[in-house]
């Protein structure tokens, strides 16, 4: 019996699909909206946040990577690496760089974040790599491969950093920040490249095993003049607080905007959907059927629809998200699980709500509107 | 024992200023095997007294006896139950269930009523064949003519073989052979059944099928039914 009234419930096949296509729509817009939240977060904890440097040493007053103009000299690396619990120590230059894939004044170019590290295998170096390598001389790069896209250069081409040549030998991952992207050199390349040479942005230190991160800080902070520490946590709460000071506000606005417009979406179509067979809900309970017999069919109906819609929205949303990937990798997606338990949540849960008022109104449904003509 | 008891009924339709007296110490019985047909003017009352017949409704004075069972104070959990085993609605459009195909209609009301599966299925090929709708079980309703649905609503408010049968303009919207067959259907349905059988109709083409007529106005029988 369950079954002929859940089939008698049946959204029409025309309004069925199309409230489950803007359902599936509303699950691709918050999923990306919320990706691209995530990605860029993401970005600023890969580099930021790489598992090898345990703390961060900056000059006084600079507390983040994305904005920092204060230097020190890199003669502080030999002070720092004596230190108790210190195992490794490298300076780290960063300075904006203007970089070009083609010489001349209509070829595209871009002001990248440029971090100069002791490559190959220095701390601060790239958290990962979508291709290539790291550089292994003074006139090898590596950039982040949406930077690359941009600039339509690969791994062998050449860049123009600041009007010098160098090689492109990787392309890195989880370095785009939207609106900036990063590129590696040698720290040795970095200085005559940026005229910064002999100078150092921040140090990467690496602790000896049961080191305790929070005693060895307060050790460099007092014995190396004028330095600021930073756990690796404290860093990258820092960045992402830069970041967020920035665009990412207005991108978290757009989501939360779009998240409500996707969910009242969602709740209308569904309570449309629902609405449209009252008459059939009229006749069922003239007919002698209980209420919660209805309410259940109604109920199964909304949650199929909900389903199917967010099924579709999740595989439309990797799947775009594999096309940008691959096409157009300037607009990084990271997708988490979470993100996606939490937005079929609240559209089911808005959902069902939006079902279930008819249900509820369902003894305001006068049984006589089955005798009207 | 009478099928159906209706005794010094009144029924306010509305609230405030919109009030209407639909019904007004209306008194009427229905016995097994008569086909009475209530007669009137649209706005007379004839759905009310229908609706407050089955337990749809309930009355604002008088008594409903419904099978046996006084409607009066019943919950509602038991009035519905009991409208359910006891009547069969034919509605003025056919009101099926589009979703379903012509058997569908028809056992989902077996269902409702607990029929058992087995009799349900040999009482819907029955119906369904008595009324020359066999060849059309297996499509949707939508698909039919408006003779076909109205034969289809027969047969949905058959198929749980009830003691009463209200029907409401069953034949308004049918040609002249269409409504022949329903109301043919209707009077096998009080002669071979033994059902009770109430029709609300302006229809003079069920006249000759009655057993009784009574007739309606501004919510008042014109004598005792």
């Amino acid at each position: 019996m369950a079954a002929l009234v859940g089939k008698a419930l049946r959204s029409r096949r025309v309004r069925f699909w199309l409230a489950t296509a803007g359902t599936a729509t509303s699950t691709l817009l918050v999923l990306v909206l919320a990706a691209a939240y995530r990605s860029v977060r993401e970005s600023v904890a890969g580099y930021a946040g790489q598992p090898g440097v345990d703390l961060w040493v900056a000059p006084v007053g600079t507390d983040n990577l994305i904005r920092s103009s204060s230097l020190f000299s890199s003669q502080l690396v030999d002070s720092a690496r004596a230190l108790p619990g210190v195992v490794s120590v490298a300076p780290v230059v960063r300075a904006f760089l203007t970089v070009k894939g083609r010489r001349g004044p209509e070829q595209p170019r871009l002001t990248l974040l440029g971090i100069g590290y002791a490559a190959p295998d220095g701390l601060g170096g790239p958290p990962a790599f979508a291709a290539g390598h790291a550089p292994r001389g003074l006139h090898e790069v590596a950039l982040d491969r949406a930077a690359a896209h941009r600039l339509r250069i690969g791994v062998g081409d050449t860049a123009w950093v600041n009007g010098r040549a160098e090689k492109v030998v990787g392309l890195t991952a989880r370095t785009n920040l939207l609106a900036t992207q990063f590129l590696f050199g040698d720290i040795a390349a970095a200085g005559p490249a940026s005229g910064i040479g002999g100078k150092a942005s921040f140090l990467a230190v690496r602790l000896a095993a049961g080191a305790r991160p929070d005693s060895v800080a307060q050790t460099i902070t007092e014995r190396l003049p004028d330095v600021a520490v930073f756990t690796r946590e404290a860093f990258v709460a820092n960045n992402l607080r830069e970041v967020s000071s920035g665009f990412l506000p207005l991108l978290a606005l757009i989501g939360i905007l779009g998240v409500s417009a996707a969910t009242v979406l969602v709740t209308l179509l569904l309570y449309s959907v629902i609405e449209d067979r009252r008459a059939e809900m009229a006749v069922l309970l003239a007919l002698g059927a209980e209420a919660m017999l209805v309410g259940r069919g109604v109920v199964r109906q909304a949650a199929k629809l909900l389903g199917l819609g967010g099924v579709m929205g999740l595989v439309l949303a990797v799947t775009l998200g594999r096309i940008l990937d691959r096409a157009l990798p300037t607009v990084p997606l990271t997708f988490a699980t979470s993100d996606v338990v939490a937005v079929i949540a609240v559209f089911v849960v808005f959902g069902v709500a939006a079902a279930i008022l008819p249900v509820l109104r369902l003894h305001r449904i006068d049984p006589l509107e089955a005798f009207r003509p | 024992m009478t099928a159906l008891l209706l005794d010094g009924v009144s029924k306010t339709r509305g609230t405030g200023r919109h009030a209407v007296q639909a019904l007004r110490d209306v008194s009427l019985t229905v016995s097994p095997g008569e086909l009475v047909l209530l007669e009137g003017p649209s706005g007379a009352g004839k759905t009310t007294l229908l609706a407050v017949a089955a337990g749809l409704l309930s009355a604002d004075a008088g008594r409903v006896v419904l099978g046996g069972l006084a409607l009066d104070g019943a919950p509602p959990a038991v009035r519905r139950k009991h409208r359910l085993r006891t009547v069969g609605f034919v509605f003025q459009r056919a009101n099926l269930l589009g979703e379903l195909t012509v058997r569908e209609n028809v056992l989902l009301m077996a269902a409702l009523a607990d029929v058992p599966g087995e009799a349900a299925r040999r009482e819907v090929d029955t119906l369904l064949e008595d009324l020359g709708l066999a060849s059309l079980a297996n499509r949707r309703s939508t698909d039919l003519s408006g003779g076909e649905e109205q034969r289809v609503a027969l047969a949905r408010a058959l198929v749980h073989r009830p003691p009463l049968v209200l029907a409401d303009e069953p034949t308004g919207n049918l040609d002249g052979a269409s409504g022949r067959v329903v109301a043919e259907g209707l009077a096998q349905c009080a002669c071979t059944r033994g059902a009770a059988v109430l029709v609300a109709t302006h229809d003079s083409r069920l006249e000759s099928f009655a057993t009784r007529r009574v007739h309606i106005v501004d919510g008042r029988l014109d004598a005792a039914g």
